[in-house]
């Protein structure tokens, strides 16, 4: 058992699975919608009861999608363009990116998913934490462009399509460093374009075919 | 799992707006390295042992 469930469930398995599985979502879907980081539960919660990593991961994607859609829709009156880039332009590099990214776990082993899962999360955890400093230095030593922000949101789509894992921290962070300040309206956008990456890694880990090589999830 | 996550998005969304700032991001913050840290321990060390 994950040691996160460890903490969250003494003991699993005298627990309904459903009931377990029920509470997670509810706390990560709370937790996305807030600031990110549902996953740091709904993961673990899953690897808990026996699904294999990248199966546990490409499930909480999907899992998770409807719940920053509502967390989305509670904070639309927010949303708006970024640093001057078009939410609908931002939406299309996070859906580009995702698709990227799912492909990429497609043809990951669970092993090396496995030992990749706590580098992710040290990035995403010391990117929230310290962006606004690093940000603060970027900003002073380099112009950041349109194009920075663009090429930015791309990878995190990727991240986002990978390891559906702290992906709105790690968006709220980058944003951090860009510059953008504004925590409702990060709040806001960050919720839509998780759902973005989420929605197109969620349809590619459901399609029935699969290329060469490519890992059968479900 | 997935009804649940709409409910908590739902909640989330609602009682985020109400809650102060600085200190969201200071819990959030605190909980991120317990997670990660607990990873780390599960990966690195609890699996090689």
């Amino acid at each position: 058992m994950s040691v996160t469930a460890y903490l969250i469930v003494s003991d699993c398995e005298t627990m309904d699975i459903g009931i377990l599985l029920f509470l997670s979502g509810i706390l990560a879907g709370a937790m996305n919608a807030v600031a990110g980081g549902g996953s740091f539960v709904s993961f673990p919660v899953l690897l808990s009861v026996g699904i294999s990593p990248v199966t546990a991961n490409a499930s909480n994607t999907v899992a998770l999608l409807p719940g920053s859609l509502a967390g989305a829709w509670q904070y639309r009156e927010y949303a708006g363009n970024l640093q001057g880039i078009s939410l609908t332009k931002m939406i299309l590099l996070t859906l580009g990116g995702g698709g990227v990214g799912a492909l990429l776990l497609l043809y990951t082993t669970a092993s090396q998913f496995t030992k990749f899962i706590p580098w992710l999360l040290l990035v995403s955890s010391l990117t929230f934490a310290f962006g606004k400093q690093l940000g603060h230095y970027i900003r002073k030593t380099r112009q950041i462009s349109r194009t920075t922000v663009m090429t930015g949101q791309f990878i995190l789509g990727i991240y986002g399509g990978y390891f559906g894992g702290a992906v709105g921290i790690m968006m709220m962070a980058v944003w951090n460093i860009f510059g953008m300040t504004d925590i409702k309206q990060i709040n806001a956008n960050k919720n839509l374009l998780v759902a973005a990456a989420n929605a197109v890694a969620a349809v590619l880990f459901s399609l029935p075919v699969k290329l060469p090589g490519m890992k059968q999830l479900y | 799992m997935i009804v649940a996550t709409v409910l908590g998005g739902y909640a989330g969304g609602y009682y985020s707006k109400r809650i102060n700032a600085a200190l969201l991001r200071t819990i959030i913050i605190a909980f991120n390295f317990i997670i990660t840290a607990l990873f780390f321990v599960k990966t690195y060390v609890v699996t090689a042992s």
